[in-house]
């Protein structure tokens, strides 16, 4: 709300193919129970929450999207100015591991092309059922240049890991000046809390809303 | 030798003297000289003894010759004796001298024993009566430290009786305490007897109810303890001790708020379930007893009379316990923030526990639980108040990212089945079962407290349902995909429509046509362009919204005290929503007033007003929770998309309206629902509300096709546009199923427009040949020639609107003056251009002048 103070505002995307687990990592995520009775979502849903990450205060603004097909219309519409993204597929389910390629597509030409992506292989819990090794998972996200975590909503092993990951390469992109959050589009706001800290290298930033449209 | 014998006599007299001493005293001594005299008389009858031995005759001679040898031996004896007398003259001396001294001695002595004797006599007379007294006391005193230890050894035997009998109260007493948090019949029949022996029943129900005020308070206390951590640390009892009950509510972190508020329930649970029954077992005494019998004994009517008053006592007890009980539930309410329950499960889970604990109350004492009900109602607030700002930020957040693509929904779809509106299920179920039993009820006092034993309470089930949220978590209707079914994770199945009661249904019916829910949406998809007569055009926001409906109207269901408040809440809501939605894709039109209804004009001024943040306060000063004023919404993505004059724009726009309709039309469908829940007395504001909305609605669908064309401004375009339009629509129809109605709609305001911005066209060409009137009036003929061909709609609306203007040119003076009387339609910009540059080519100046004067007034005479 309006009293949290934070360095950085990033809004994240949560996608890949319908029943891997997306709203059971967000829901583990944020409430750090494991969401037993979860069902389809309808459109996107939204979750937010304050990390801290390399010494900053992180807020993230969370889209869980639909995996299902029908609602690609409507989740496309969500991916625009998204800085990061947790792609997820199903390690017990070979065919949402076989979907990464499309989504992946969508989520670089739809976000920006600069989106920082981390590759969940979820339900980790499920080592009987495992349909996709860690190999070539971790492989294909060497050759998409993704970085790579195994999860597990139930267990929340990793969960929180995942979010932390991505957003730490985020602020080093950030730092490093690779990624601009005044860029309209960059999924990057400043809180109130960076103006202070960033004004000697930043004197410009005094609006929060950079990347507002109008 | 007699002085031999007398110094032995003396000295035997002496002895005696010595031993005699106090039993003789001084007569003796007086006689001593005396007793001497009698001494010698006695030697001397000594010698006279030898006289009997003389014969019987006697003669001269004999006598003679005797006294003459007589005196021979007298004189050899004489001289013997002188000669012994010589002899021991010097030892004689001696032993007179001695016995002188000896005299002496003994007169001294017997001086001293006379002052002796004296002196005794005098401490004989002087103390032996004290001595008496003395010894007598001291017997006396014997006498009585042995009755003092007599009396000691009775009073400790006393007092071992009463500190048995204290001990005996005490045990009792503990015994008597125990009961409080557990009755056991058994147990408490004995400590009964035994009060009755001691005759103790009426102060032993006084002491119970103190047990009872002391058990409620200390049980409440460490229950609260357990629970309080500080610095992450549990507390120690002794830390405790210091800090109120109060305070220590306080320190119950929020994680534990809840297990402590169940854990507080259950133990007061325990204590009023030990309370019950202990009336209980009065009354089956009561009932046990016989009556008394006409002519009672004083302890018949003592033990009636004691009876009595016990039963009285824990009557009123009833209330005081229940009182005492909610005083501690309320200051473990209080001592907790509700508004920073960041769930809502949360608040629903301890306003569940409430309600039980006040129907426990009510069964209890018939109370209706002012005290909980106050603060229930006070903590909802401060919950409510933070819940909904951060739903309206929220809804912004929403409403700023939306893309304004439509949601595709289930055929079947109906808002009963999202997660948010379950509850209503179990209402009107319940509301149904209330209304089939209101006889029932009766016997369902006291059902409470007999349905659960000792060991039981109302409070456990939700224990081990530690997972509240399940409940009623942000859960969304099933959609058919398998994967999910199988696993049986699904709460909802087709069939669990059995479960909506038949008033629910009623209301969706119509949306369910046909069309069973199919699993692959295809509909659209087909190359038919074919609008869809009942289909939702939703928007992912407008479900969010919806589901915010269904968690307020949750909150209204369980808090009905505050459901009022909710209600004005959830108006909000949606104002917000229309509010955005306007100001996304209508803000031209707030500013031309006059193409908007007044009406609508005046809504929305009172929802930018009332809840809109001044542009100018900043996004970091803090919002009060008090505060329900959101941020102007900025749409955060791409704002070129929306555009008018893109063909997605109108994709955008038409969604964002509909999808307010589809709100709308929801808010109606829940209008029934709504009703029940708030107080009667407040029903006006709903139907005023609804009226507002119908009000709002018919609005929005005038006004947005209004926008949507206003990027038709070249005549010589316009065709084209349309058939973009058309083209567009058409598409757009493939993927999204329109209401048929929103096409027409769509036409009659693209054709009335259009004819506008002919008749503004046409009045702004300066100069003009009848020829170009002509040219004009093809034109347009043409334009709607083409326009049949593409559109439906029939006919086509106010072609006169543009056929009059232009006929009109050719008007003489006097016509013309009647023309512009009869109408009105045209704006005075039309009328007064209409006269100087067409009509007015063939008028003078002062012709003119009047028409524009008459314009004038018309003008006027709009405005007034
Ligand atoms: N064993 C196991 N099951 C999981 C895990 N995460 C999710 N699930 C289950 O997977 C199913 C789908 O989870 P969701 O989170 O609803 O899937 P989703 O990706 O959000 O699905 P859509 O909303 O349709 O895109 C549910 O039945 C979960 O219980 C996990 O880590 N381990
Ligand atoms: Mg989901």
């Amino acid at each position: 709300m309006a009293s949290e103070s934070y360095d950085f505002l990033l809004k994240f995307l949560i996608i890949g193919s319908a029943g891997t687990g997306k709203s059971c990592l967000l829901h583990q995520f944020i409430e750090n129970k494991f969401k037993q009775d979860s069902s389809h979502t309808i459109g996107v849903e939204f979750g937010s929450k304050v990390i801290n990450c390399s010494n900053k205060t992180v807020k993230l603004q969370i889209w869980d999207t639909a995996g299902q097909e029908r609602f690609r219309s409507v989740t496309k519409s969500y991916y625009r100015g998204a800085a990061g993204a947790l792609l997820v597929y199903d390690i017990s389910n070979r065919d949402s591991y076989n979907a990464l390629g499309a989504w992946l597509t969508d989520a670089r030409t739809l976000a920006s092309p600069q989106i920082v992506i981390i590759l969940i292989g979820n339900k980790k819990d499920l080592e009987s059922e495992r349909e996709v090794t860690f190999l070539e998972a971790s492989r294909f996200a060497q050759e998409n240049e993704l970085m790579f975590l195994e999860t597990s909503a139930l267990s929340g092993e990793n969960v929180e890991e995942a979010f932390l990951r991505c957003s730490k390469n985020i602020l080093t992109r950030i730092e490093s000046g690779e990624l601009n959050p005044d860029r309209v589009g960059s999924g990057i706001q400043y809180g109130d809390g960076t103006i202070r800290k960033l004004s000697s290298n930043k004197p410009e930033v005094s609006s929060s809303d950079g990347n507002c449209g109008c | 030798m007699p002085l031999k014998d007398r110094v032995r006599h003396l000295l035997h007299r002496d002895q005696n003297k010595d031993r005699g001493q106090s039993a003789t005293g001084e007569n003796e001594i007086s006689q001593t000289p005396t007793f001497s005299v009698t001494k010698d008389d006695s030697a001397i009858e000594d010698e006279v003894d030898h006289d009997e031995k003389l014969p019987h005759e006697l003669s001269l001679k004999i006598i003679e010759s005797q006294r003459t040898e007589l005196q021979k031996k007298l004189k050899s004896v004489t001289k013997k004796l002188s000669e012994l007398v010589l002899e021991n003259h010097t030892a004689y001396m001696g032993e007179l001298q001695r016995v002188m001294d000896l005299q002496e001695d003994l007169e001294r002595a017997n001086v001293l024993c006379a002052s002796g004797r004296k002196k005794l006599t005098l401490s004989r007379e002087k103390f032996s009566g004290a001595g008496l007294g003395v010894l007598g006391k001291h017997r006396k005193k014997q006498l009585l430290s042995y009755l003092l230890q007599n009396f000691h050894t009775i009073k400790t035997l006393q007092k071992t009786d009463i500190h048995l009998r204290e001990l005996l109260e005490e045990k009792l007493d503990v015994a008597l305490s125990k009961i409080c948090s557990k009755f056991d019949s058994e147990t408490y029949t004995t400590i009964q007897n035994a009060y009755s022996l001691l005759g103790k029943n009426r102060a032993a129900m006084d002491q119970l109810h103190m047990h009872y005020t002391s058990a409620i308070h200390n049980t409440a206390f460490s229950v609260v303890t357990g629970h309080v951590e500080e610095k992450g640390e549990a507390l120690i009892k002794e830390e405790a001790q210091k800090f109120s009950y109060q305070d220590l509510c306080k320190k119950v972190p929020i994680s534990r708020f809840i297990e402590c508020l169940i854990h507080l329930s259950k133990e007061m649970w325990y204590i009023m379930h030990s309370y019950y029954y202990v009336m209980k077992w009065h009354k089956d005494e009561e009932k046990n007893v016989p009556k008394l019998d006409s002519y009672p004994s004083i302890a018949d009517i003592e033990n009636d009379y004691n009876k009595k008053y016990v039963l009285k006592k824990l009557e009123t007890g009833f209330t005081r316990v229940w009182q005492d009980v909610q005083m501690k539930v309320k200051l473990l309410l209080f001592g907790t923030d509700f508004s920073s329950f960041s769930k809502f499960e949360d608040l629903l889970f301890i306003l569940d526990l409430t309600n039980r604990l006040m129907l426990v109350g009510e069964e209890f004492c018939g109370s209706k639980s002012k005290t909980l009900q106050e603060t229930i109602r006070t903590q909802s607030i401060n919950y409510f108040k933070s819940h909904h700002r951060a739903r309206l930020d929220e809804l912004r957040m929403y409403l700023e990212n939306e893309a304004w693509e439509v949601c595709p929904l289930e055929l079947g779809f109906n808002i009963f089945n999202l997660q948010e509106f379950r509850f209503l299920r179990t209402a009107v179920q319940d509301a149904n079962k209330s209304k089939s039993d209101t006889n029932g009820m009766r016997c369902e006092v006291n059902g409470i407290f007999e349905k659960y034993n000792v060991l039981e309470s109302p409070f456990d089930c939700i224990i081990e349902d530690n997972s509240p949220d399940d409940v009623v978590s942000t859960d969304k209707p099933s959609n058919d995909e398998p994967e999910v079914d199988e696993e049986g994770k699904t709460i909802y199945n087709d069939n669990d429509e059995d479960d909506i009661p038949d008033e629910l249904k009623q209301d969706f019916i119509d949306e369910q046509t046909g069309e069973t829910p199919s699993r692959n949406y295809k509909a659209g998809e087909t190359n038919d362009v074919k609008f869809s007569q009942n289909s939702s055009v939703v928007a992912n926001t407008t479900l969010t919204t919806i589901r915010f409906f269904g968690r307020y109207m949750h909150i209204m269901h369980a808090l009905s005290p505050i459901a009022f408040d909710v209600l004005i809440s959830m108006t909000q809501l949606f104002d917000y929503y229309l509010f955005t939605v306007f100001s996304f894709f209508s803000n031209e039109t707030i500013s031309n007033n006059h193409q908007l209804s007044s009406k609508l004009a005046a809504t929305l001024k009172r929802i930018k007003d009332n809840m809109i943040q001044s542009s100018h306060a900043s996004e970091s000063v803090s919002v009060s929770v008090d505060d329900i004023k959101v941020q102007f919404p900025r749409m955060s993505l791409d704002a070129t998309l929306f555009d008018a004059g893109t063909q997605r724009g109108l994709a955008c726009r038409i969604i964002a309206t509909e999808s307010v309709i589809f709100l709308a039309d929801k808010l109606e469908l829940l209008r029934l629902h709504l009703e029940t829940m708030i107080p009667s007395s407040k029903r006006p504001f709903l139907s005023q509300f609804y009226s507002q909305i119908r009000l709002a609605m018919n609005n929005v669908k005038w006004d947005v096709k209004e926008i949507m064309s206003q990027h038709s401004s070249y005549v010589d375009l316009l065709i084209q546009e349309f058939w973009r339009f058309d083209t567009y629509f058409k598409s757009l129809a493939r993927r999204v199923l329109l209401p048929i109605e929103v096409y027409n709609i769509l036409w009659d305001r693209c054709i009335k427009l259009a004819n506008k911005t002919f008749v503004d066209g046409f009045s702004n060409v300066k100069k003009c040949s009848n020829e170009g009137r002509a040219l004009m009036q093809l034109d347009f003929q043409q334009y709607l020639l083409q326009l049949e061909k593409m559109t439906t709609v029939r006919p086509i609306p106010e072609k006169e609107y543009v056929e009059n203007y232009v006929k009109a040119y050719y008007l003489t003076e006097s016509e013309i003056e009647k023309w512009i009387r009869s109408h009105k339609e045209y704006s005075s910009k039309h009328l007064s251009n209409l006269v100087l540059h067409g009509v007015g080519s063939h008028l003078n100046k002062k012709q003119k002048q009047k028409i524009l004067n008459l314009i004038e007034d018309i003008e006027k005479g709009k405005k007034s």
